[in-house]
């Protein structure tokens, strides 16, 4: 049996917020000025138009344009400038 | 962008630039041993970033692991701040040295202003008064008693009415109100009118009192002119024997005396010209020196000690301070010191100019002790010396005046208490 399921169910059990306990990124996208995400696996590509960033299961890709990451450390990453997007990006199996 | 929190700035962070294949490794580097990066900014193939200042020294060998370069390109904060202040210690301690003495300079009068109408004071009076008190530029603010020094300028002025000091940073405001003094008041009681000035009477006309002297009379100065004592002459029961001395008139009445006693008077004042005139030209030759007055002392800069020409002229001129603090000179400026070399010529001047030269001086001398009524009647000059290089000169002006000057007298006690007094 699958490990995610079982952790699943768990939680569902116990009542638990599921992005603890599935390890889950948390985004919190403020209109088109900034992204906020937490539990992230580190940057995995920057440039101005696009941010990469790992996540426990796939990537997280934001575009736009004069992109800045504005604060990064293990907890979270904020980026600011213009967005036009955020794309998740499942990892495959 | 974010701001950035302001511990930050407190701490102390640097700019750093990363440049290399790949600077988002050196991104998860420091993420994965703890090392927050701010502001993150992709610029033209390079990535600049802040880095609190603590953690630049970890990221050396993660830049290395990463294979990238990184740079410091800027610092900021307090602690870098600091570290380049304490550098220029000299500096630091020049604008400490500045601000102390800005303020110690605040703490003194560097100004004084007076203002009023100065109709019967006059403001280098008012100034002068206000330096005798102490109040002048350089005295120490605080040892000031505004009240008290208001207070002494009235008093030592009788022309004031009302004064102010008011301190307006380093300069002090002195306001001040005249006095509207009253008309002089003709003099009161009984007395005689007396001879001003030497002279021979002309004209004389009474109009209280008793005429003391006549027309064509020499009178000197202090002589009564007009009397105030009128005497009256002694009763008598009978006639007096023919030859018999009348008995002495008595005393009737003391009066103020009052009249016109017009004199001719003279005025004559005596002059010395020399004949022989010394002419000073300067010749073009010139030399200057310069030199610094600070306090007392004089520091020589540059230009000869002492002049080698015989006969020079000197210009002094002086830039810069010179303010005194109580008895400490506060002296700092820069003198010049200029002689121009004279050529002497002598000249002997034909006497009848030099009496003409003679009599304008001697005029001014003597017309500036004439009163203002008094009226010229003439004008004579007579050479009353020849010397061998001068002549002496005598100039006498004639005048008519009035020469009468009241004094009160103060009535004797033989007066006999009936006399009526007025």
């Amino acid at each position: 049996m699958p490990k995610p399921p079982l952790r699943s169910r768990l939680a569902e059990l116990l009542d638990m917020p599921r992005d603890v306990v599935l390890n889950l990124p948390r985004i919190s996208v403020v209109g088109d000025l900034q992204v906020l995400v937490q539990n992230h696996r580190g940057v995995k590509e920057y440039t101005p138009e696009r941010v990469i960033i790992g996540m426990e299961s796939g990537l997280i890709v934001i575009s736009g344009r004069e992109l800045v990451i504005s604060n990064i450390h293990v907890e979270e990453i904020t980026i600011t400038g213009r967005l036009d997007g955020v794309q998740l990006l499942r990892s495959q199996g | 962008m974010q701001p950035l929190p302001f511990w930050y700035s407190l701490l102390g962070f640097v700019r750093i630039r990363i440049s290399g294949d790949m600077p988002e490794r050196l991104v998860n580097l420091c993420l994965a041993h703890g090392i927050p990066l701010r502001q993150l900014v992709w610029r033209e193939s390079v990535v600049e970033a802040l880095v609190p200042g603590r953690d630049f020294r970890l990221l050396r060998p993660l830049a290395k692991r990463a294979r990238v370069r990184v740079r410091i390109i800027g610092r900021h904060g307090l602690p870098f701040t600091w570290r380049s202040l304490a550098r220029r210690r000299l500096a630091l301690a020049l604008a400490g040295l500045t601000l102390v003495g800005l303020y110690v300079m605040s703490l003194f009068v560097w100004f004084v202003d007076v203002t009023g109408p100065f109709q019967h004071v006059r403001q280098e009076e008012v100034r002068q008064v206000l330096a005798d008190l102490g109040l002048k530029p350089g005295v120490f603010r605080p040892a000031i008693d505004r009240r008290e020094m208001a207070r002494q300028l009235v008093l030592r002025l009788p022309a004031l009415a009302w004064a102010y000091v008011n301190f307006q940073g380093t300069r002090a405001v002195v306001e001040i109100v005249e006095r509207t003094l009253p008309p002089e008041t003709p003099p009161a009681g009984p007395g005689h009118l007396v001879a001003r000035r030497a002279g021979v009477i002309e004209e004389i006309l009474v109009l209280s009192g008793e005429a003391q002297v006549e027309v064509g009379d020499t009178v000197a100065e202090g002589d009564v002119l007009i009397s105030g004592l009128l005497m009256a002459p002694a009763p008598m029961e009978q006639p007096p024997a023919p030859g018999a001395e009348p008995p002495p008139p008595q005393r009737f009445a003391w009066l103020q005396a009052k009249g016109r006693v017009l004199a001719r008077t003279w005025y004559h004042d005596y002059w010395e010209a020399p004949l022989v005139q010394e002419i000073k030209t300067r010749t073009g030759g010139s030399a200057r020196r310069y030199h610094l007055e600070v306090g007392n002392r004089e520091i020589y800069l540059a230009g000869p000690a002492r002049t080698s020409y015989s006969h020079y002229e000197v210009e002094r001129t002086a830039r810069g301070l010179d303010w005194s603090l109580g008895p400490v000179p506060l002296r700092f400026r820069l003198v010049k010191t200029e002689f121009f070399e004279l050529e002497v010529h002598r000249r002997t001047l034909p006497p009848d100019r030099v009496r003409q030269e003679a009599e304008r001086v001697l005029r001014d001398r003597v017309l500036g002790a004439i009163p203002m009524e008094a009226r010229i009647v003439d004008v004579r000059s007579e050479v009353v010396q020849h010397g061998e290089d001068f002549i002496g000169v005598r100039l006498m002006v004639e005048c008519l005046e009035d020469i009468g000057r009241f004094m009160p007298w103060t009535p004797a006690e033989d007066l006999p208490p009936d006399a009526p007094v007025g």
